[in-house]
């Protein structure tokens, strides 16, 4: 056994030699860790084979024992043809994260690039951008990317991180059941039943980056029926740095507050109400084109950009006694974001019903249907325009899905297909097959072929956007614009995976995922005739460069996941994912290839959570993150190490250090794109302390 | 660092070159399993339930998951001076009468079809599915901070002519159910 442990460390040692610095002390943390691991496995297993006789125990006792699992079996995602990971409240809680695009640090192929306080380029299995727009964010059930630019404005995502039960991460595409925008993943947030967070609970925490934030909730009852909580939150957050190591003046400030209430009127009904409000104010520094020279400038924020909006969801469930269940759910949605280069307000409205049934002893059925109308009104600046500025589209979709028993209990098919039609596109289809075989308790293995499309965003169909300037022929400027296109149409995909679950001893699950994804009609900027424009003042010339559709490509790649749980008091998470992005732009296409090297080959993430005495938890996170070169500045690779102590005293009071990016004053996690005006900023080191009460 | 995975999953694999030996069960359902323990020593059935056998109390499960391997923890206990018989129903159709039934949280769908099946019979019904006691169930065990707690249904266990000891109501959350 040790000869076996041995020789792969041998080898890792002479490569090790290689590195240095940082990564050289990381890896040397990763395989410290692993030898820790192995020789402290024969004592786990000792302990986990002599558990103290429980029967022995009175009740009073037995209701004083902590339960807290990692197994995944009973999760009805064990048996989920798709590559899903789950991220707990209680991962939330140990990860020291403070907002939910943080959180998504702890999914394995996830790509979280933090570049502003409030800012995240956030993508799985590749494309990530500085507005990235392939994955769909849902929270309790309410979509949250923008049709604006077919991403998500992670600022304004958020909720008291205690009420959240868990984040199910989809890597891929879930087009069937979720829709459009499902292309490369699936993020949904899932806050706890009112039922669960009765009683008061108080946060209060401040440092060097999370200058200072409180967060409480309120939970009680009416009755045995009626469920209720409030809570409100504030947070105030730090600069991030130029790579010059100035401030980046973009510091930031949000209030929210919300609601749920869930009522069950009859075993049969359950009826939620949910809301949040919230506002926020922040600043930034943008460099945008300028026609005389220097040909860019840079525009900051006169006073403060701010947000705001609110949401309100109701959502009534019916079972019946022989498995059919129909829900109905509606939401209404404003968001308003006044920034340097625009303004937006939006509001949506959604209504969705779907019932699912049994079908013989075989079937299983599910099918629904969902409207959105969504109105905007776009306030322009001089260098980004939209037109129409105020704009009304609808969305009508409809999805079938059949979950087939081939073998009861050993394999199960699903094959399903979303239908929608949308403003921009027309028609699309988005048809999948899935299929799960369970040998037995302990291993899973699922493969599955899907379709899912990116419907064409505001933004590239009615943009009019300053993207560079240089100083041109005859000494007249030169204007390069980025123009919307109305003939810009849907980026296809087509997916294939393979996963394999894994589950050999309770304390230990691996959970492997490949994938094979075509891609067709990507999105490219194309150059268009020089246009000069001599009565403009100064006269310049404009070089246009339109959006259109002409590039293919793949991606290929696994994700492995891994919880371990050695000791009772010990648990272990390794992750690694690896990605290779390869694009095909069209003969006729000027577009580089640059979108290949701006998410991380190879992704690392370990992390440990200890139960020590004196209810003292010590719990670490390392990330490894490999190099972007294709963006400016290139982003070398980095290792981030977050530390959180924590320490229970009582079942009521909490409270927690949590060191963040330790290894680094700074380190940059985003560079900028050619043509987008952002200015990419640096993460710096933090620490921060945390009390929170619950009463 | 694919290595180091590697080296780490090989090591594991090398510790346990037999996949198939017993699995031990987590400790929630270990702590459960004790719990549908102590319950029987604080409920009381009505004669006609110990018809078959005055010595031994069933306690069985529908699809027990992971509670199958918990379970053995109490198989052949004593309580009240009878032993305690372990029976696991795969399916709600195969239900035969026992003293107290767990009904794993995989079954929450088909929980009104079980329900109805016990309707008539002494069954102490036990489940941590959520809402299970104000769904017609009697004992929903619920977890809270991480630690195991319950809901009793007093009507429920009363129209099963089950009698619940106050030492075990003091220790519940009391809730009305419909049906």
């Amino acid at each position: 056994m040790i000869g076996c442990t041995r020789q792969p460390w041998k080898r890792a040692n002479h490569r090790i030699a290689l590195w240095r610095g940082r990564i050289a002390r990381a890896a040397w943390t990763l395989v410290l860790t692993a030898i820790l691991m192995i020789t402290w496995v024969p004592t786990a297993a000792a302990a986990m084979n002599h558990p103290p006789d429980l029967t022995e125990l009175t009740l009073e006792q037995l209701m004083t024992i902590e339960i807290t699992s990692v197994s995944k079996k009973e999760e009805p995602l064990w048996d989920s043809a798709a590559a899903v990971f789950v991220i707990t409240g209680e991962d939330i809680r140990r990860a020291g994260v403070k907002s939910i695009p943080e959180a998504l640090r702890l999914a394995p192929g996830i790509q979280v690039a933090q570049f502003g306080s409030n800012r995240w380029a956030i993508s799985a299995r590749g494309f990530n951008a500085t507005f990235s727009n392939k994955l769909l964010v849902l929270i309790d059930g309410r979509s949250v990317y923008t049709p604006l630019f077919a991403g998500v404005f992670w600022d304004v995502q958020d909720t008291l991180l205690e009420d959240v039960d868990r984040i199910e991460v989809i890597r891929g595409p879930g087009g069937t059941l979720w829709g459009a925008n499902a292309v490369n993943g699936v993020i949904n947030v899932i806050t706890k039943q009112a039922r669960a967070t009765q009683g008061g609970y108080i946060e209060v925490g401040g440092g060097s980056e999370e200058r200072g934030f409180v967060g409480t909730r309120y939970g009680g009852r009416v009755g045995d029926d009626l469920f209720y909580r409030g809570y409100f939150k504030y947070a105030n957050r730090d600069n991030l740095v130029t790579a010059a190591g100035r401030d980046g003046i973009d510091d930031w400030r949000t209030y929210r507050g919300g609601f749920r209430l869930d009522w069950e009127p009859s075993t049969r009904d359950t009826v939620t109400f949910q809301g949040d409000l919230y506002k926020g104010d922040f600043g930034q520094a943008l460099t945008v084109p300028s026609l005389p020279p220097p040909f860019s400038l840079t525009r900051a924020s006169d006073g403060r950009d701010d947000f705001s909006g609110g949401n309100f969801l109701t959502r009534w469930r019916h079972r019946t006694a022989d498995r059919r269940e129909a829900s109905l759910q509606f939401y209404y949605d404003r968001t308003r974001r006044n920034e340097v280069l625009f303004d937006e307000t939006r509001d949506t409205v959604d209504l969705e019903f779907q019932y699912r049934f049994p079908l013989g002893a075989r079937h299983d059925l599910i099918w629904g249907v969902d409207t959105r109308v969504t109105v905007d009104d776009i306030g322009n600046s001089p260098s980004l325009v939209f037109t129409p500025t105020r704009r009304t589209d609808h969305l009508v979709s409809g999805f079938i899905q059949d979950q087939i028993a081939l073998i009861r209990d050993r394999l199960v098919l699903t094959l399903g297909s979303k239908f929608e039609h949308n403003s921009y596109s027309d028609f699309e289809a988005q048809p999948n097959a899935r299929l799960v075989y369970s040998p037995n308790a302990w291993n899973r293995i699922w493969t599955a072929v899907s379709r899912a499309v990116r419907t064409p965003a505001r933004f590239e169909r009615d943009v009019r956007t300053d993207t560079a300037a240089f100083p041109g022929p005859g000494g007249m400027t030169t204007l390069v614009q980025t123009l919307g296109n109305s003939d810009f149409t849907s980026e296809e995909e087509l997916a294939f995976e393979l996963g394999y679950r894994v589950q050999p001893v309770e304390w230990l699950s691996i959970d492997l995922a490949g994938f094979y994804t075509i891609y067709d009609n990507l999105r490219t900027a194309e150059p268009g005739v020089p246009v000069p424009a001599l009565s403009a003042s100064p006269p310049h010339i404009v070089l246009p460069f339109r959006l259109d559709n002409r590039m293919s490509g793949n991606t290929y790649g696994v994700e492995i996941a891994s919880a371990w749980h050695p000791l009772s008091f010990w648990r272990l998470h390794l992750n690694y994912s690896y990605l290779e992005i390869k694009l095909h732009p069209d003969q006729t296409s000027a577009e580089p290839t640059a979108d290949e090297r701006r998410s991380p080959r190879h992704q690392v993430q370990l992390r440990s959570l200890v139960d020590l005495p004196w209810r003292l938890q010590f719990d670490t996170s390392v990330f490894f993150v490999d190099r972007l070169p294709k963006l400016v500045p290139s982003v070398p690779s980095y290792v981030r190490l977050d530390l959180r102590l924590g320490w229970r005293p009582t079942q009521a009071f909490d409270l927690s250090l949590v060191g963040q990016n330790l290894l680094d004053n700074r380190h940059p996690e985003w560079g900028s794109i050619f043509g987008v005006p952002v200015q990419p900023l640096e993460v710096q080191r933090s620490v921060y302390v945390q009390a929170s009460w619950r009463f | 660092m694919l290595l180091f995975f590697l080296a780490i999953v090989g090591g594991v694999d090398a510790l346990f070159p037999e996949r198939t030996f017993a699995q031990p069960s987590p400790l929630e359902y270990q702590v459960k399993a004790a719990f549908l323990y102590q319950f029987s020593k604080f409920v009381e059935w009505p004669p006609e339930a110990f018809s078959t056998s005055q010595y031994t109390i069933c306690i069985g499960t529908v699809d027990s998951g992971p509670m199958a391997g918990a379970l053995q923890s109490i198989e052949g206990k004593e309580t009240k001076g009878r032993r305690v018989v372990v029976k696991r129903f795969k399916a709600p159709e195969e239900l035969e009468f026992c003293h107290i039934l767990y009904i794993s949280a995989a079954m929450a769908d088909r929980l009104p079809e079980i329900l109805d099946r016990l309707k008539g019979t002494s069954t102490l019904t036990v489940s941590d599915i959520s809402g299970f006691a104000r769904r017609g169930g009697m004992i929903n065990l619920i977890t809270v901070e991480d630690k195991i707690r319950f809901e009793i249904n007093v009507e429920a266990a009363e129209r099963a002519k089950l009698q619940i000891s106050s030492h075990l109501l003091k220790l519940a959350r009391i809730v009305s159910g419909e049906q």
